[in-house]
């Protein structure tokens, strides 16, 4: 009977249905979206590695003690171990694999391909069982001046067979002829990385040292198993060397890449569930209006006989039939949405080739879920709050619903905000991702219980100009945005949770360009900066440069800087290395105890007051090389240095003794004149001279690029907040029918209603922002200050951009109000008054 | 027709009168072709300045449609109203809201008032969409003809519903309109608090020289008035000069036996 009573409900109550449904849609089409793209590019890639390492049937490497990402070589190989495994029986062909850092030159001298999307250089193997590469035109390389590359370079760089170009690696830039363009197991690119490959010997003496290769891959006999073979390999290729066959590896890689891609949905799936979260107070919001307009119906059931049990079940079983509904329909949109989120993510400079969707059950089933619990969570107050209607009611006329102000919602909120406070506060503390979340979580929810006391008195005050600039129809609309602050606040609360994630992704960023800028110019001697872009250490700037500048006339001091990854206490890290004789002239590092002369091959550096209590000077600390473990002993601390020199650093001296190949990732460089620098730097393509406003202004630029992506991604989140506003301005509009025909039967014109409307709907953005801005301001300054350091972590607000965004937000509003207000304009007068 | 007869000519001695509205062969059709049904058949009448009158009749008689077509809240299918000397059927939309605003005033028979603007606000309201001061002297003088003087900051909610109807007919008279329209003004009301509506009404037209056209069934509000205008089944079928309970409630009992 309830079941019946609801399916009629929805089916004669479409507009409540459509209104309900749309938040949940969008929410779920963004996360379905983001589950698509992730498990596509999972497929894309499983795919092309299953078929990349195909051939091979067991491989020979010497294993890395900390875990390396995909296409980072490990410790070398001697090159004549592939004549013992060539001796081995059951073993049919093998071949060398040789990789590192290469990058070509286009036409116009530019670098072809990104060091942060990765370079790579190989040899091009002559097995071609063991190849994962196919040419597509020309030969294989063959000599030490050709090169094949892959097409997709090839392609975007309009580089041809027979071209002639310039190769980048840690040597001198040298010259060499494309004699080939190569598909990638047969793909134009592997994942964006851009490829050059040369024969076994040229690869080895360009990428690396001759003699040394990153692996030795092997086919089998007809008859031999790869577990077999690799049985048979064990003992004769060495201590210190490992074998795994090939589904071994391949599993390697895709988890390696896996790993990547699932940092990546992560991050999507945090912006999904925003936009989910922000659906809920949308959702919650038009069930609470629902249930007090149909009080009078509910009443009339209660008076029948139902019980508050069945009325709460029909309210909620229409949740749920609401929620699969648009969660299905949010499901096939997620398809569009995947499509849309790689399109922004090529505009962002990650492009990734995708092969046909995949859409998982685990997807259909987390997409279905999300949706409908969470369309059924957030009406479960109003549920509850529509079993406790009094059968009564149904002879009574509704008042309205006024009860915002209590004392118990008073002391509720503001120990919900107290307590959602100190959980952020110790979260951050505690460098706790998770428990930061929860706080932020808490703050909008003990902010949204506290959303009602505030809405009446802050509306009146948002109001006031409105209505002193626009006569009645302002009044009017500062009267409705204050007459029912418990839907005022709901409304605002969705609005409110994305300015606050925007305003604080503006106040964070703007606070650590100025920690950054201040802390470098105060701390920085040089004039320039030479910058590759790389960050992990396995591409850069060919070390001749460093030595070609010390060299030239008008330069004062070079100090190269390399990074490697490395491991320091069991977790992953970036260790930078610094030519320690000249690094103390190019800044102010303020040692305060030891000195940077005496760090040779073992020593290291250390910030003060930093890693597990305070460092002196003869300490050890173990650094895990891919190499492997190194220990080294503190020789200086100091106190000063910007956050690009980083926590510890050694000596270049440690790097060259234990790490295989090396190139500098950066040149920090005095000059007399700037011009000199980038004269002797015209060569070397990936070395960008920057004079140091324009490197800070560079990294200015790479904070700005994250931000905006993030902005792009809670635009969704916005979107679902403006269709709220629309909602329930449109539920208002319903409600106030017979005042709306009272006031156009005593003479409000249409366009009166509309302007008044639309105010409404500006008060009420202008509330949700004027809370957001606060709240993103506060988790702001809360996030500065836990990572403020030398006392140049103040908070930065950057008042024009806040501005700008609550102007966008309350301009959206008055967007949002636009379908309502014509509505409200074009109501039959007569039809309204008549309402009994 | 004896409708016609009936009223021509006006069994008034006032002849001489200005009209401040008059419907001319009001038609007013609903339906299609199958089934039309008629709210206003062909009426024609006048209401003259200064003068309280009472449209009367059954419900489905046609008075509230013909009260909302004077309005200019609802559309005649043919036929001609006019206000003062301006055809309705001429105007635009918003030339029909603008005239709602200036020169009618309105009483409904509940829901007169904007909940969340105060007394005063709700009484000025016609005005403030005009954006016009109101005129102080008058605006005092409605004021304390309807007593409300110590109530003007109060919200409907905190307003009896005979204060609320006193706030409604002294937004009506505030922005002083060429005609006064109430529909059942005092339909909701207790029999003391309709009175003294009535009476406040009956003084506007007296005392401030106000016209007023008002719908009721009710004999007892009619006798409050200075005419009474029988409707039944879309037509006028009587038209009485200064009526007493007795006489309508006479009038009414003959038409009931007659319509049915």
């Amino acid at each position: 009977m309830i079941a019946t009573l609801t399916l009629k409900q929805l089916a004669a109550n479409k507009r409540r249905f459509v209104a309900t449904a749309f938040a949940v849609i969008l929410g779920v089409a963004f996360l379905a979206g983001t589950l698509i793209l992730t498990d596509t590019i999972r497929g894309t890639f499983d795919n092309l590695l299953s078929r990349a390492d195909a051939g091979t049937a067991a491989y020979v490497r010497r294993p890395s003690p900390i875990t390396l990402g995909f296409a980072k070589s490990g410790p070398p190989l001697a090159a004549g171990l592939l004549d013992v495994v060539r001796a081995v029986d059951g073993v049919d062909q093998a071949s060398v694999e040789v990789s590192g850092y290469a990058q070509v030159v286009d036409g116009h001298g530019k670098a072809v391909g990104s060091l942060a999307t990765g370079a790579v250089g190989m040899n091009w193997v002559t097995v071609p069982a063991l190849n994962p590469f196919t040419l597509a035109a020309g030969r294989a390389p063959v000599g030490a001046d050709e090169v094949a590359i892959d097409k997709h370079s090839a392609d975007t760089a309009g580089l041809r067979v027979g071209d002639r170009t310039t190769v980048l690696s840690t040597g001198e830039p040298r010259p060499a002829t494309i004699v080939g363009i190569a598909r990638f197991a047969g793909v134009d690119t592997a994942g964006a990385l851009s490829i050059v490959l040369f024969d076994d010997v040229t690869a080895q003496t360009v990428l690396g040292r001759p003699g040394e290769v990153t692996a030795i891959a092997v086919t089998a006999r007809p008859g031999v198993s790869p577990d077999t073979l690799v049985a048979r390999l064990a003992p004769v290729i060495g201590t210190g060397n490992e074998v795994i066959s090939g589904v071994a590896l391949t599993k390697e890689h895709q988890r390696q890449i896996g790993k990547d891609i699932g940092q990546f949905g992560t991050f999507l799936t945090i912006f999904a569930l925003v936009a989910m979260f922000v659906g809920a107070f949308t959702i919650n919001n038009t069930f609470s209006i629902i249930v007090s307009q149909r009080t009078k119906e509910m009443a009339l059931l209660r008076a029948v006989g139902a019980t508050g049990r069945q009325v709460r079940g029909a309210l909620l079983a229409e949740a749920t039939a609401t929620g699969l509904v648009a969660s299905a329909i949010g499901l096939g949109a997620g398809i569009g949405v995947a499509k849309g989120l790689q399109l922004l993510l090529r505009a962002a400079g990650i492009d990734i080739p995708l092969g046909s969707l995949v859409i998982t059950s685990a997807t259909v089933v987390a997409s279905l879920v999300v949706g409908v619990v969470v369309t059924l969570v957030s009406a479960l107050l109003p549920a509850r709050r529509a079993a406790k209607v009094a059968p009564i009611a149904a002879l009574r006329d509704v008042a309205q619903d006024r009860s915002a102000v209590s004392v118990r919602r008073i002391v509720t909120g503001v120990a919900a905000t107290a307590l959602a406070v100190a959980t952020l506060l110790a979260g951050l503390a505690a460098e706790d991702g998770k428990i930061v979340g929860l706080g932020a979580v808490a703050l909008f929810l003990a902010v949204a219980v506290l959303g009602p006391v505030l809405a009446r008195p802050v509306a009146a005050a948002l109001g006031a100009p409105v209505a002193r600039q626009r006569g009645t129809s302002g009044e009017i609309a500062r009267q409705n945005a204050m007459r029912n602050p418990t839907r005022t606040a709901r409304t605002a609360s969705s609005l409110m949770i994305g300015v606050a994630l925007v305003s604080f992704l503006a106040v964070f960023a703007a606070s650590i360009k100025s920690a950054g800028a201040g802390e470098f110019r105060h701390d920085y001697r040089g004039t320039a900066v030479v910058d590759s872009g790389a960050v992990d250490g396995s591409s850069g700037i060919s070390p001749d440069l460093a030595v070609r500048l010390a060299t030239t006339p008008g330069v004062r001091a070079v100090a190269e800087q390399r990074n490697s990854l490395v491991e320091i206490g069991g977790s992953p890290a970036v260790l930078n290395a610094y030519d320690t004789s000249t690094i103390g002239t190019l800044f102010d590092l303020g040692v305060v105890q030891g000195a940077l002369g005496q760090l040779g091959a073992d020593g290291i550096a250390v910030k003060a007051g930093t890693g597990t209590g305070a460092a002196r000077v003869g300490d050890t600390r173990t650094v895990t090389f891919p190499t492997g473990a190194v220990t080294f002993t503190v020789r200086a601390i100091y106190a000063n240095a910007t956050s690009f020199l980083g926590d510890q650093f050694v000596d270049l001296q440690a790097f060259a003794a234990h790490l295989p190949t090396t190139v500098d990732a950066r040149l920090f460089v005095a000059a007399d004149d700037t011009l000199v620098v980038e004269h002797a730097a015209t060569a070397y393509p990936t070395a960008k001279v920057l004079t140091v406003g324009a490197f800070i202004a560079q990294q200015d630029g790479k904070i700005d690029l994250v931000v905006a992506l993030m902005y792009a991604l809670l635009a969704m989140a916005v979107a679902i907040a403006l269709l709220g506003i629309a909602n329930t301005l449109a539920l208002s509009i319903h409600e106030r029918r017979r005042e709306l025909g009272l006031l156009r039967a005593v003479g409000m014109t249409r366009s009166q209603v509309r302007s008044s409307v639309r105010w409404e709907s500006a008060i009420i953005a202008l509330f949700g922002a004027t809370l957001g801005l606060a709240v993103g301001t506060f988790l702001g300054w809360a996030m500065v200050r836990t990572v403020a350091t030398d006392g140049f972590g103040q908070l930065v607000i950057p008042v024009g951009q806040l501005v700008v965004v609550a102007t966008l937000a309350t301009l959206a509003g008055v967007g949002a109000a636009v379908m309502p207000a014509r509505r409200g304009a074009r109501l039959d007068v007569l039809g309204a008054i008549a309402v009994a | 027709m004896t409708n016609t007869a009936i009223l021509a000519p006006p069994p008034n001695p006032s002849t001489q009168r200005r009209l401040v509205a008059t419907a001319v062969d009001a038609t007013k059709t609903y339906g299609n072709r199958d089934a039309v049904v008629h709210a206003l058949d062909g009426v024609s009448v006048g209401f003259e300045a200064g003068r309280f009158t009472a449209m009367m009749g059954p419900s489905g008689s046609g008075k509230s449609t013909l009260l909302h077509c004077l309005a200019g809240l609802d559309t005649l299918t043919s036929g001609t109203i006019r206000i003062g000397d301006i055809d309705l059927a001429g105007l635009r939309e918003k030339e029909l809201t603008l005239l709602r605003r200036d020169r009618i005033g309105f009483v409904f028979q509940g829901f007169n008032l904007v909940p969340t603007l105060n007394a005063l606000e709700n009484i000025t309201l016609p005005m403030s969409l005009a954006r016009r001061r109101p005129d102080q002297a008058w605006l005092d003088h409605v004021i304390d003809t309807v007593g409300l003087r110590s109530r003007l900051t109060h919200r409907p909610s905190e307003l009896s519903g005979g204060q609320q109807q006193r706030v409604a007919v002294a937004r009506a008279l505030a922005s002083r309109p060429e005609i006064i329209l109430a529909d059942e003004p005092t339909g909701n009301l207790d029999s003391r608090a309709g009175a003294e509506i009535l009476a406040f009404l009956r003084n506007a037209v007296r005392e401030l020289g106000q016209t007023v056209v008002m719908v009721t069934h009710d004999p007892t509000a009619a006798a409050y008035a200075d005419r009474a205008v029988f409707l039944a089944d879309g037509h006028i079928v009587d038209d009485l000069a200064d009526p007493t309970a007795a006489t309508v409630l006479d009038r009414m009992k003959s038409f009931g036996e007659l319509i049915r």
